[in-house]
C-alpha cells in the first residue's frame, strides 16, 4: 500500500495494491457513477425501503451529496474551511454504538470517508462508504471499512506511527 | 509531549510517495462543469432505468444505436458531453423521449403560449 499526498494540506489518502485511484479518489469517481450507484442500490434495495425511497431517488441524492462534497474539498485547497480537526469527528459515538442519533438518521447523510488522524489537523483517509445501515458490522461494505482501518493502523504503527485517538469521519 | 507528537509526523511523512494526483483538477472540471453534467447524468439515469426494465444489455443498445459498447457504458456513468445525435438515437433505440423543447410563442393578442415539443403530439 502506498500514502498519497491529497491536494489539501494535513490530509493524505491510502492507495492500495492493484488500485488505479488513491482512496478518496476511487470513492469521488465511483459517487459520481451513475452505472455504479445505480447498481450499489439495486444490491441494497431492501435498505431503500427503510427511507422509503427508489433506486433512482437515492442515486439523485447521492449524487447531490457528492456534488456538495466536491463544493466543500475544493474549498478546503484555499482553506476557507477551518482547521481539519474541526471537519473530522471520532467514529466511536456514531458508528460502534448500537444506534444512532434519530437527528443524524434524519439528515440522512449516506456517504462517509473514513481516516486515522495522525496528530492534530493531520490525517490519512483509509476509505470510504455509502453507509445505509447504522452499525459499520452490519453491512459487508462498512465492515470492509472498518478491516481497511485496522489493517492501515496496523500498518502504521509497524512504521512507529502512533495515530492519536481513534478512527474519523469526514464531515461536510 | 509536542516532540514526540513530532517525531510521529516525521514517521508517517517518510511513508508518502512521490505519487503525483490530478484529482483537484477533476473536482474543479466538474464543479466548472455543473450544470450540463446534471443533464447527462438525468439522461444516463433514464437509460440504465429503460434498459433494467426493457431486460436490455448495453451492449444490444450499442448494436441498435451503431456505436461501440465502450461508447455506451461512458454514457450511462453521467458524465459525457452528449450530441444531440446521440439524444436522438437513445430516444429511438429505447423508443423513449429523454429531452423536451419548450418553445415560447406570442399569439395574435401578445399573450404567450408555451408548446412543448413535439408539437405535433400534443395537438394530436
Amino acid at each position: 500500500m502506498k500514502i498519497i499526498c491529497t491536494f489539501v494540506e494535513g490530509l493524505w489518502s491510502f492507495k492500495y495494491d492493484g488500485e488505479k485511484f488513491y482512496e478518496l479518489e476511487r470513492l469521488i469517481e465511483n459517487w459520481t457513477d451513475y452505472e455504479y450507484l445505480q447498481n450499489y442500490y439495486s444490491e441494497n434495495e431492501k435498505d431503500l425501503l427503510y427511507f422509503g425511497l427508489t433506486i433512482e431517488e437515492a442515486v439523485e441524492i447521492t449524487i447531490q451529496e457528492t456534488n456538495n462534497l466536491i463544493v466543500f474539498l475544493e474549498k478546503l485547497v484555499n482553506r476557507n474551511i477551518k482547521s481539519l480537526d474541526s471537519i473530522f469527528k471520532p467514529l466511536n459515538d456514531l458508528e460502534f454504538r448500537v444506534i444512532e442519533l434519530s437527528k443524524q438518521k434524519a439528515k440522512r447523510r449516506w456517504l462517509r470517508i473514513y481516516a486515522i488522524k495522525i496528530e492534530a489537523n493531520c490525517y490519512v483517509i483509509t476509505g470510504g462508504a455509502i453507509k445505509l445501515s447504522h452499525k459499520m458490522q452490519e453491512k459487508e461494505n462498512t465492515h470492509l471499512e472498518l478491516t481497511k482501518l485496522n489493517k492501515c493502523k496496523n500498518y502504521l504503527q509497524s512504521e512507529n506511527v502512533f495515530d492519536l485517538e481513534s478512527f474519523y469521519d469526514l464531515i461536510f | 509531549m509536542a516532540m514526540e507528537k513530532s517525531e510521529n509526523l516525521k514517521n508517517f511523512l517518510k511513508l508518502v510517495s512521490d505519487e503525483k494526483s490530478d484529482l483537484l483538477e477533476k473536482i474543479r472540471w466538474r464543479i466548472a462543469n455543473q450544470e450540463w453534467l446534471n443533464k447527462s447524468g438525468a439522461i444516463a439515469l433514464r437509460v440504465l432505468t429503460t434498459l433494467k426494465e426493457k431486460n436490455m444489455s448495453q451492449k444490444t443498445l450499442a448494436e441498435m444505436m451503431n456505436v461501440s459498447p465502450q461508447q455506451v457504458n461512458k454514457i450511462v456513468k453521467g458524465s459525457e458531453n452528449l450530441t444531440l445525435e446521440t439524444i436522438t438515437k437513445l430516444e429511438q433505440a429505447l423508443d423513449i423521449q429523454l429531452i423536451n423543447i419548450i418553445k415560447n410563442y406570442k399569439n395574435q393578442n401578445g399573450n404567450l403560449s408555451i408548446v412543448a415539443e413535439p408539437a405535433q403530439e400534443l395537438v394530436n
